[in-house]
């Protein structure tokens, strides 16, 4: 009885830590997991938001099968980092895509939080940001990318992008005409 | 998209179309020009309306549009280093007098005083309803004697900005009308809303110009949002006047029609801060607009200073500039800033040479933009992209 009754208090002990952790642990497609603040992911991801309020957050790592665990490592590198930075309002009320809202520059330490990465662990990350509603992080990364392209010749994107070239020599001649206001001082 | 095409199993090309966007909108009009040989699905994707509307709305690229001298049959637009960017064609037969109002909107008059309103985007030219002059209709000035019997007009176009309907002003008057016989023979001016039809009539507005206002081609009426300024005619002021402000009158000599009430009113203009200046300030000066102030242009011999309306509620005058350039602006009495950079340099149009000079404030010197001989000029503000969306190059 004792045992059991004591068993049973270390259960509600533990289930009541549980409410009260403030970090989620996330699993990666390669099964490796992550923990991070619960409340830079909420504020952060509304992907993340939206499973810590609806309570499908498992403890034993929330699956995000889409997500290697190179690009889950940098995404919760991101939030930790960002929980640690003064959060500016910007970031709450701003939203992404087919809008007008100006960009907000990056700060010098996400620029750097970027740079260092190589163009699959950044390629990696802007889908996972994508994939994770991160309004921030994927406008971070989408200026480093856009950064990347500026100056490069359509063949060197290419190469970068690795992008097979699918129109026929004649239509490229064609298009290139349209377009001899974009090559002018080539 | 066949992954087939994509080359060696790369991740990037598979980025989803949302997140391409999201990166190909950051980049210069002319970039995405470029990338739009990369491959159809990139093309495809910045080429939508959408992408469009979304780059317009997050770049703001600053051009010049402009005729080049002798040529009757095109306007270019420009950029900053003088490479034209678009070419659109338009046909100005030799007879007509004509003003760029913007790189979309070309303005034609006639010598009998018929006027009409060319879009070379889309290739349309409105006629507006003629009146018959006396005399012909000279946008220039000039000082023949012979001439004094006559009316001349003037046709500036402008939008409402809080409608979006386009209006033109018309001003009738003598053609020297000076200030002795001024009571009778008042400017006129009637206003016309452009409706995309053939039923636009004048109406002759409540009130008039309450002097006579410069009706040159060149500094003759400057837009600045919803509002045309006029400043007044070198033939217009009198001892009297001029006597009234060395005694610290204020004697109105900017006159602007709004073109949503279809009033005028008029504003003195800035006082130099020495009075031996007065003089040239109300006769060497003229006006432009620069991000989106209405400025004075006082052209007093060694230097140009720009006056810029800071406060039109208070009519505050600031004199934010004062270009020191002798050699270049000496007899260029249509020198006319058009255009305040980014970086804060200043596009300036020398009407008699027909080029462009940029001038640095922080250094105070000028530098000649490398561009053909150019006619008519005026700033064109917006992305490249809709400009070349809006017709293809010719």
């Amino acid at each position: 009885m004792e045992v059991d009754k004591g068993k049973g208090e270390a259960e509600e002990t533990r289930k009541v830590a549980e409410a009260d952790r403030d970090t989620v642990t996330l699993k990666s497609s390669d099964g490796k997991l992550f923990e991070v603040s619960k409340e830079a992911a909420a504020r952060l991801s509304t992907v993340l938001a939206g499973m810590i309020a609806g309570g499908s957050i498992d403890d034993n790592g929330t699956d995000l099968k889409q997500i290697g665990s190179e690009a889950l490592e940098n995404v919760v590198d991101y939030c930790n980092k960002h929980a640690n930075s003064i959060p500016s309002a910007a970031l709450i009320s701003s939203s992404i895509s087919f809008n007008t809202a100006p960009f907000k520059e990056p700060e010098e330490w996400e620029r750097k939080f970027v740079d260092r990465l190589s163009h699959d662990a950044l390629f990696d990350l802007v889908e996972a940001a994508n994939f994770l509603g991160m309004e921030r992080l994927l406008d971070v990364t989408c200026h480093k990318i856009s950064e990347m392209m500026k100056g490069k010749s359509p063949d060197q994107i290419r190469e970068v992008f690795n992008i097979k070239n699918d129109y026929t020599k004649e239509e490229l001649e064609e298009i290139r005409q349209e377009l001899a206001w974009a090559f002018y001082d080539d | 998209m066949d992954s087939s095409n994509l080359g060696c199993g790369s991740t990037y090309a598979f980025l989803p179309n949302e997140v391409l966007f999201d990166i190909l909108v950051r980049l210069p009009g002319k970039d995405i020009g470029r990338l739009r040989t990369i491959c159809q699905r990139w093309r495809d994707l910045t080429s939508d309306p959408i992408f469009i509307k979304a780059h317009a709305a997050r770049h703001r690229d600053q051009f010049i549009a402009a005729s080049f001298r002798g040529d009757r049959e095109h306007i270019h637009v420009m950029d900053l280093s003088g490479r034209v960017v678009k070419r659109l064609p338009i046909r100005i037969s030799e007879s007509k007098h004509y003003l760029l109002y913007s790189f979309d909107l070309v303005g034609l008059a006639d010598v009998d005083g018929g006027c009409s309103l060319i879009d070379p985007v889309a290739g349309a030219t409105t006629h507006l309803p003629k009146m018959v002059l006396k005399g012909s209709t000279n946008w220039e000035f000039c000082y023949d004697d012979d001439k004094k019997e006559l009316e001349r007009c003037v046709f500036r176009a402008g939008r409402v900005d809080s409608t979006g309907e386009s209006k033109v002003l018309r001003i009738v008057c003598r053609a020297y009308a000076d200030v002795d016989d001024f009571d009778e023979h008042h400017p006129v001016s009637s206003v016309l809303t452009i409706n995309g039809g053939d039923g636009a009539q004048w109406r002759e507005t409540r009130s008039h110009p309450a002097f006579l206002v410069n009706m040159d081609c060149m500094d003759g009426g400057v837009v600045v949002g919803s509002t045309i300024h006029f400043f007044w005619s070198r033939l217009y002021p009198t001892a009297t006047q001029m006597q009234l402000m060395r005694d610290g009158v204020d004697v109105d000599f900017i006159s602007s029609f709004d073109l949503a009430a279809e009033e005028w009113t008029s504003i003195p203009g800035p006082r130099p801060l020495d009075d031996s200046k007065l003089y040239s300030m109300c006769y060497d000066s003229s006006l432009a607009e620069l991000d989106g102030y209405l400025v004075v242009v006082h052209h007093g011999g060694e230097t140009m200073d720009l006056w810029f309306l800071a406060d039109i509620g208070n009519r505050l005058w600031e004199k934010k500039y004062s270009i020191c350039a002798e050699s270049v602006l000496q007899n260029e009495v249509h020198a006319k800033p058009l255009l305040l950079l980014d970086d804060g340099r200043i596009v300036i149009f020398l009407g008699v040479k027909g080029l462009l000079l940029l001038y640095d404030p922080t250094t105070n010197m000028v530098s000649e933009m490398e561009t053909r001989c150019l006619g008519k000029v005026t700033p064109y503000v917006g992305s490249l992209l809709s400009l070349q969306s809006d017709a293809k190059m010719v």
